[in-house]
């Protein structure tokens, strides 16, 4: 019934279209499956490598940050009582747009926003910007943030 | 600075993905030729080799030169630009060897911004250039603008019977300017705000240029009835704004601007409310604005799940098919799963964009990625949208596939400088 | 600003999804419904491009095909002009009309007697091909039929008796079926209305050939001995209205036979009044009080059943639609009006399918055959679908004996009354004529003759009608001969 005519043959090519288009998009998954396991093996190291850092919360103050939470640094992180900071601080002695914390060229800096009551670096207060290492602990109203890798 | 070259590796994913648009045209042309009682012709075997040209020289240069680039791009925008001159092979029989041209012109162009292209650094240096020559570029189709499709609108440039969009480079000048600016005032734009009593608003003053430039580009647009083109900028200046600053306040504020001048086009500007009237119930309309509407979504219905196959439906009743309503006579003859292959070309497309713009780690080249990148996606969405009537209709083109020559040549140039940016240093592991 | 370039990510991406459900949405949900609407042009282009099946008679004869132009396009041709209204048209923007329009979905290939072959057919891109439709009609009939009618409005059926196959129709004024679009506002204003299908569509007043029901009736309730003679000469007074006896002038006296070949409605107006009553009391002389006029229920009731036996007042099961008639209006029954409706007036209508079906069941033995025009399709691969088997029969209207009697009585109208330029030598032909009065007095009555040939063993039943001609004798009954002599000639089942 079926002989190779033009007719079956067109049939086979409307296959054959629409086929390589999902061949390509499977090779594709395909290459992005192996590359995930690859990266799930070599998350260890990377983590290790990773250059983020964090700050420990070693006095929560009057906010309802839990007191030995560790919250990461992002390369611009906000900080203040408004809700559309990274990191939001619920005193009423804390301004709502209060400090920042930015990495930059692999090295992090405190700056104040412009608070009422000021941002401390070590209990010291900052005078526009003031590079933070691990280890400095960040003071913004009553609470204390450390600075940690 | 120039770009680190690497030791160079054999490309072998980008090699192996290759080879299937370069198929997928031979396959699509033969078909056509066959449907049509005819024997694949000498003209066919051209395209065929002039694809295939093109991509191995365009491999060989990056295999070379820039060996660490992402290996998925170009083997996903040489499928969309196999597809289209399929796709512009069926349709307008008389336009294939043009497309080719274009797609071969296209290839060249990349070739070009990745040979030329002193550093990624120095498109940021002249980031003011940029912006002033895009809108030198507009402000050209105001004096000397034709309009050889009769749309009414008047927004080519011609020299001696070729024409081009000037929106279209627009839209990656912009996109470069953008992510310069943004780079320099990530900070203050991300951190600072003006307080008005209570509420906290975001800088303006650090804003105004961007505001200004959008405004003038927008403004442009509008004046010559592109709003495609003004959605598509409107949408990239917000996604590159969020790329950069993470405040939602910005994103909340641009849609509560747009709702508030969409409104005022809506009244203001009959077309625009034609657009939305006929968006609302294209049916109402079906011999006259709506036409073209019900005609794609009647097309889309008529292939169902697998399609008429190529010649033996019926486009020709869908004004510009082998433009933007493209996706219509791919729907009508490939079916739903050649359309859903078509969204997941471009879902790749954008996928691998944003995974540049992640893994790069210079922030300039990382906000230009992510700004190529939405260029593509916002154009793809907005034009899918139209045709899918989720969203009214808007003139832009479907990137990549459309037929016409400055959209390949600009989508081309942006797929280069996209090459260029994944060339970049990055972080984490070597993976392509 | 990795965060903010995957939130980027999720939105775009979620804007593909929304891009792919709408896909699914318009492709899939809603394809019924956008194809079937009228912006979508691809029903009227794939209907051009159709290799629409052709119509052929028992022998093959094509009386409709499809003629390719050199443009590529294609249009319908008739060749034989003979069957405008049974074949129909097929008009696109008019639709389609007759066997085109009943067996529509085969001829443009949307059925198929071999439905595997219609999806390889479609797999393999092959343009679609109907399949071809075979009547049960004889051309050569048909031709004598058409010729009989000339250009007098009127119908002409002619049908096989035994198996219900009907072998020629005919109606005229009739119309050139190919040129339907070209003249479509003319055919529909054209006060002769050449559209109609006469032949099922035309309800008439049958006049006395409808005196076969009513005989039929009085002889398989055993109400009368066919050859008791009886004095029939003078009329009779019912409610008001005269019957009188004028037909038989030169027998005075006759047996219920003669009475019904000489057509005399004085009988058959008693015989309609006194169906109810255990014996029928025909001859001259009696005496008042009638027995109808206190209660006419009995036998109007017997009566209506069976008209309804010989199915006037029902819709004739048939390939095209045939109007149902009617014994009698809206009003209740009265003496007088149940004396007319016995011997054909009254309120009766019937189509000239129906007369021929009565022809046609008494030919047959007193069953009713049913009546069929479409025997076989053929795909274009040439598989064949038998469509219907012949023989089948809408029950029986009277006794075997009955039926014998009546075709006695049917035999003697041809060879020695009225019916008598029906008379084939060498042949014995049964028939009865009809002139019916109808529209107001003194308008030329209808010209009715039903019939069949030859009587032993029939062949052929016909009926003829030849609108506001006059007397059934002189037109429709000659007319009908030509035919049941082509038909005997040629057909042999």
């Amino acid at each position: 019934m079926f002989e190779l005519t033009a007719e079956a043959l067109i049939l086979l090519l409307r296959l054959a279209l629409v086929g390589l288009i999902y061949l390509f998009l499977g090779m594709i998954a395909l290459a992005a499956a192996r590359e995930l396991r690859l990266l799930a093996r070599q998350a260890p190291q990377a983590g290790a490598a990773r250059r983020g850092a964090h700050l420990i919360v070693v006095d929560p103050g009057a906010t309802r940050l839990a007191s030995g939470a560790v919250l990461a640094l992002r390369p611009i992180t906000r900080l203040g009582r408004a809700a559309d900071n990274t990191i939001v601080l619920d005193d009423t002695f804390i301004s709502a747009e209060h400090a920042a914390i930015v990495q930059r060229d692999g090295a992090w800096w405190v700056s104040d926003r412009g608070s009422t009551n000021g941002t401390l670096v070590n209990e010291r207060p900052v005078q526009g910007e003031a590079e933070v290492q691990p280890g400095d602990v960040v003071g913004i109203g009553d609470v204390r943030l450390k600075v940690a890798p | 600075m120039t770009m680190r070259v690497r030791a160079a590796r054999p490309r072998w994913l980008e090699l192996m993905l290759l080879a299937i648009p370069v198929l997928l045209l031979a396959v699509g042309l033969t078909q056509i030729a066959l449907a049509r009682g005819e024997a694949p012709g000498t003209q066919d075997e051209v395209l065929v080799a002039v694809l295939g040209a093109g991509l191995l020289v365009v491999h060989f240069w990056l295999t070379v030169r820039h060996p660490q680039a992402d290996e998925v791009l170009l083997p996903t925008a040489a499928m969309l630009a196999a597809l289209s001159m399929v796709m512009v092979a069926r349709l307008e029989p008389g336009l294939a060897s043009r497309q080719a041209i274009w797609v071969g012109l296209g290839a060249a162009a990349l070739l070009a911004t990745l040979v030329i292209l002193p550093g990624i650094d120095w498109l940021r240096r002249y980031r003011y250039t940029w912006a002033a020559l895009g809108l030198l570029l507009v402000l050209s189709t105001f004096v000397f603008g034709v309009d050889p499709n009769g749309s009414g609108a008047r927004l080519w440039l011609g020299f001696g019977g070729v024409y081009f969009q000037p929106s279209e480079v627009l839209k990656v000048l912009l996109v470069v300017f953008f992510a310069a600016y943004l780079d320099d005032y990530r900070e203050l734009l991300t951190l600072s705000s003006v307080r008005i009593g209570p509420v906290s608003l975001p800088p303006l003053p650090y804003l105004a240029p961007l505001l200004l430039m959008l405004a003038l580009a927008l403004g442009l647009v509008v004046l010559q009835r592109d709003l495609g083109a003004a959605l598509l900028l409107f949408g990239l200046f917000l996604a590159m704004l969020f790329v950069a600053t993470g405040r939602i306040t910005y994103v909340v504020a641009s849609l509560a601007l747009f709702v508030l001048g969409a409104d005022l086009l809506y009244r203001l500007f009959s077309v625009v409310t034609v657009r939305v009237e006929t968006w609302l119930d294209p049916w109402a309309t079906a011999s006259t604005t709506g036409y073209q509407l019900v005609q794609g979504l009647t097309a889309l219905a008529a292939g169902g799940l697998v399609g008429s196959g190529l010649t033996f439906g019926y486009p020709g009743y869908i004004p510009a098919v082998h433009t933007d309503f493209m996706i219509a006579a791919i729907g009508e003859e490939l079916g739903l799963v050649g359309t859903l292959g078509v969204v997941g070309l471009y879902v790749v497309l954008v996928h691998r964009g944003l995974r540049v713009a992640m893994l790069t780690v210079d922030p300039f080249a990382s906000l230009l990625a992510a700004g190529l990148t939405s260029v593509i996606g916002i154009q793809a969405l907005v034009i899918l949208g139209g045709t899918l009537k989720l969203i009214p209709l808007t003139g832009v083109t479907l990137p990549l596939l459309s037929y016409g020559g400055s959209s390949v040549l600009a989508n081309f140039v942006l797929l280069g400088l996209l090459l260029a940016v994944s060339a970049e240093p990055r972080r984490g592991h070597d993976a392509p | 600003m990795r965060r903010n370039l995957e939130m980027l990510q999720l939105v775009l991406l979620g804007g593909f999804v929304g891009v792919a459900l709408a896909l699914g949405y318009w492709q899939f949900f809603r394809q019924d419904d956008l194809l079937s609407r009228a912006t979508n042009p691809r029903v009227a282009e794939e209907a051009r491009r159709v290799v629409r099946g052709r119509i052929l008679d028992r022998d093959g004869r094509v009386l409709a095909e499809n003629v390719s132009e050199p443009d590529g396009g294609s249009h319908r041709t008739y060749p034989t002009g003979l069957l405008a209204h049974l074949v129909g048209y097929h008009s696109e923007r008019f639709g389609n009309f007759g066997i085109e329009d009943r067996f529509d979905d085969y001829l443009r290939g949307d059925r198929s007697a071999d439905p595997f072959e219609r999806l390889t057919s479609a797999l393999l891109h092959r343009p679609t091909v109907g399949s071809d439709l075979v009547l049960t009609v004889d051309v050569r009939i048909q031709q004598a039929a058409v010729e009989a009618l000339g250009s007098n409005p009127g119908a002409v059926v002619v049908l096989d008796p035994k198996t219900g196959a009907v072998l020629a129709m005919a109606s005229a004024p009739t119309f050139d079926p190919a040129l339907v679009d070209a003249r479509w506002q003319a055919l529909v204003d054209d006060p002769g209305r050449p559209l109609v299908d006469r032949a099922i569509q035309s309800i008439y007043t049958p006049g006395s050939v409808f005196k076969a029901v009513t005989a039929a009736a009085a002889l398989d309730l055993n109400l009368v001995d066919p050859r008791e003679r009886f004095r029939c000469v003078d009329p009779i007074q019912i409610d008001g209205l005269t019957v009188d006896c004028r037909n038989h002038a030169h027998l005075p006296v006759v047996d219920f036979r003669e009475a019904f070949a000489w057509s005399c409605n004085r009988t058959f107006a008693l015989t309609g009044l006194e169906l109810g009553t255990p014996r029928l009391v025909l001859a001259d002389g009696f005496k008042p009080p009638f027995p109808w006029q206190q209660d006419t229920s009995g036998s109007s009731r017997r009566l209506e059943e069976y008209a309804q036996r010989f199915w006037i007042g029902r819709s004739v099961p048939f390939e095209l639609p045939v109007e149902a008639g009617q014994l009698k209006g809206g009003t209740a029954w009265y003496p007088s009006l149940l004396a007319q409706t016995a011997f054909g007036q009254g309120e009766l209508e019937a189509t000239p399918m129906q007369m021929a079906l009565v022809a046609a069941t008494i030919a047959n033995g007193g069953s009713v055959p049913a009546p069929y025009v479409a025997s076989e399709v053929r795909s274009p691969g040439g598989a064949t679908t038998t469509l219907k088997s012949p023989g089948g029969n809408l029950g029986r209207a009277i006794s075997a004996s009955a039926a014998g009697t009546l075709n006695e009585m049917m035999i003697l109208s041809v060879d020695t009354a009225y019916a008598h330029p029906a008379a084939i030598p060498g042949i014995r032909v049964g028939g009865k004529t009809g002139t019916a009065e109808a529209g107001e007095t003194g308008s030329t009555p209808h010209s009715w003759f039903i019939g069949y040939a030859p009587a032993d063993d029939p062949r052929v039943a016909v009926a003829v009608i030849l609108e506001r001609k006059g007397s059934g004798t002189d037109f429709a009954t000659p007319a009908a001969h030509t035919v049941i002599q082509r038909a005997l000639d040629v057909y042999h089942r």
